[in-house]
């Protein structure tokens, strides 16, 4: 994690994963897809599954209306808590909260947030209230064009340029270049919003596009009351635009660069060369990865598409989702949990004057919150588990699209070789981090 | 729902299988060789205790008011060296290495010339409760940066300072210049 997550934070790397860890890991991949894949499902489940939900009430729902409400608040104060202290603040990185908000509060907790609890980010979201507000100044002022159809693409520009600045930029958590991302990424996501709508910030704040797709694998479904259903099924409702799949290879391949970007053969690449320098080796690794993980599944679902044309790039990448979750899971557990506790010792002095506005600035970092071998099994089981999903996602969809469940079957060789290609890379660099 | 002819996709199935147990098998086959990969690029030099500055320090007449003391994390980590202007006290570094050097389990001597880093590699392994003594050289006036300890370090450009820590968190810890953000090298402790 060291040097990667934005070079500054990230104290505490990961020990390389035992290559034990890696035989389990791979037995287990072996047993749970055969008996996915086996004669248990042979027809599309998942869609059917994710209508069934149960209502929770709407007392409860109305209570998690007020938490969201609550949320909105908190968000927009740390929005402009954030904004202040990186412009206003310390300038040095281990004195400022700001890269800590945005790396690890917003970038690592919000996937794992939407996950559990569904699209949290559309509903707090500072930058949605603005794009909100700019939508409706557009239809004042009569310049709004509802003509224009907004697909996935300003999200691919949005997390490549956010992967870039986190991954391959030499001086990412310097809090005052911080401060203008924040402020360029905030007027890129609001201001076209004036004559695109809302739907242009929902599809640029590349972020948010990005959780509202993990929040598409949590178990709850929003209709007049909240409702529960099972868990990863509303995977196969998720609608891919135009630009999606690459956003989504484009997360994936970011999560693999950054654990590849930790390997001791990319070190040796790179050596000790810094600045300008290390952005280019980095720019051009980053490009690189996210090339091979993106020409794999191109290959797969030309496979695919050869068997019977469904435009299987698009239709199998729903189940990409998983895995790029998972990967990221995998990265960025240790440093949710050691660098959380540093957001939470930081926020209390955001402009580092000395300040103790919560009473935690006097607290140390625990490194040893949780045991070595407890991260290894969580980044392990990650990337099998976020493969098995992607593989019955894709499995389901094939089944769900093709004519017969043979050609279904036939579809999903090399979609399956490519997960394990995947799974097996992600695997190799734990063992190599 | 659909047509299944059983038998055909019986054997697709099979083929299916065997397909997945041998990439899986290659997979944990290739797992186990590449284990002794980070083993080997992980070489830490080290080298006998007694220390041969670089450069010859600089005498009494040009001014250095603190050489390698180590900073606590909240005072101003990252600013250079203050300069004491004229004549200052000589610090006592040197004698206070040479009772750490007696206790020290691994020593690393590091040297830092623009973007070339001597003396250790991309990693050094490091067993988890042993004391390391690392001293570094560089032709920059810095800050060392060990991260996860904290630990703080200042250089003055061509003179070694030293500094001491027990390893006594596992994990990967990166030491950075932290001024120019460069990577000097990184303590597996485990």
């Amino acid at each position: 994690m060291s040097e990667l997550l934005a070079h500054g934070i990230g104290a505490r790397g990961d020990l390389p994963v035992d290559p034990g860890f890696l035989a389990w890991g791979a037995g287990l991949v072996l047993i749970v897809s055969f008996a996915a894949l086996g004669a248990l499902w042979t027809e599309p489940r998942l869609r059917a599954a994710s209508e069934r939900t149960r209502s929770i009430g709407s007392v409860p729902t109305r209570v998690v209306d007020l938490a969201l409400l609550a949320g909105r608040l908190l968000a927009v104060a740390a929005y402009v808590l954030t904004i202040a202290a990186a412009f206003a603040g310390s300038r040095f990185a281990v004195l400022n909260p700001a890269p800590w908000v945005v790396f690890v509060a917003v970038w690592t907790a919000m996937p794992m947030l939407s996950f559990v609890f569904g699209d949290v980010w559309r509903h707090v979201s500072p930058l949605r209230m603005l794009g909100r507000a700019a939508d409706l100044a557009g239809r004042r002022l009569g310049i709004h064009r509802p003509e224009v159809e907004i697909d996935a693409r300003p999200a691919a520009i949005a997390l490549f340029a956010f992967l870039w600045f986190e991954l391959a930029y030499h001086d990412a958590s310097s809090p005052r270049v911080l401060a203008w991302l924040i402020v360029v990424y905030s007027v890129w996501a609001v201001v076209p919003a004036m004559w695109f709508g809302v739907a242009w910030t929902d599809s640029a704040d590349g972020l948010g596009w990005w959780f509202s797709k993990v929040a598409s694998m949590a178990p709850w479904r929003r209709n007049d009351t909240i409702g529960a259903r099972l868990p990863i099924t509303g995977l196969s409702t998720v609608v891919m635009a135009r630009g999606a799949v690459t956003s989504v290879l484009i997360v994936l391949g970011g999560a693999t660069f950054d654990g590849f970007g930790r390997s001791s053969w990319w070190q040796d690449v790179v050596g000790s060369s810094f600045g300008w320098t290390l952005t280019l080796y980095s720019t051009v690794g980053l490009i690189w990865v996210i090339a091979i993980v993106g020409l794999v599944y191109m290959f797969a679902s030309r496979f695919a598409d050869r068997v019977e044309y469904i435009d299987a790039t698009t239709a199998f990448a729903p189940s990409l989702i998983p895995i790029a979750f998972g990967y990221g899971i995998a990265h960025t557990f240790s440093l949710l949990v050691f660098e959380g506790q540093t957001l939470i010792i930081r926020i209390s002095d955001p402009f580092g004057n000395g300040a103790d506005w919560f009473g935690t600035n006097t607290w140390v970092e625990n490194y040893t919150a949780v045991s070595t071998s407890l991260i290894a099994w969580v980044q392990v089981g990650a990337i099998i588990i976020g493969h098995l999903v992607g593989v019955i996602v894709a499995h389901d969809t094939a089944l769900e699209r093709y004519k017969t469940s043979d050609s279904a079957l036939r579809s999903q060789y090399a979609m399956i070789l490519a997960m394990i290609a995947y799974t097996v890379a992600g695997l190799l660099l734990l063992v190599n981090a | 729902m659909k047509p299944v002819t059983t038998r055909r996709s019986t054997r697709l199935r099979a083929i299916f299988v065997v397909l997945i147990t041998s990439v899986t098998m290659l997979a944990a086959a290739c797992g186990d060789s590449s284990d002794t990969e980070p083993a080997d690029a992980a070489t830490a030099t080290i080298s006998p205790p007694t220390t041969i500055p670089i450069e010859p320090p600089v005498d009494g007449g040009t001014a250095d008011a603190a050489t390698a003391t180590t900073t606590p994390p909240t005072t101003i980590p990252i600013e250079p060296p203050v300069d004491g202007g004229t004549a200052d006290t000589t610090t006592t570094t040197t004698d206070t290495t040479d009772t750490t050097e007696a206790e020290a389990d691994l020593v690393v001597e590091i040297t830092i010339i623009g973007d070339i880093v001597s003396g250790v590699g991309q990693r050094v392994e490091v067993e988890l409760g042993s004391i390391v003594e690392v001293t570094i050289t560089a032709d920059v006036d810095e800050q060392v940066h060990l991260h996860g300890y904290d630990e703080f370090l200042t250089l003055i450009a061509g003179e070694p300072a030293v500094m001491v820590f027990e390893a006594r968190i596992p994990g990967v810890f990166e030491a950075e210049l932290e001024g120019r953000g460069q990577r000097i090298t990184e303590f597996e402790v485990s």
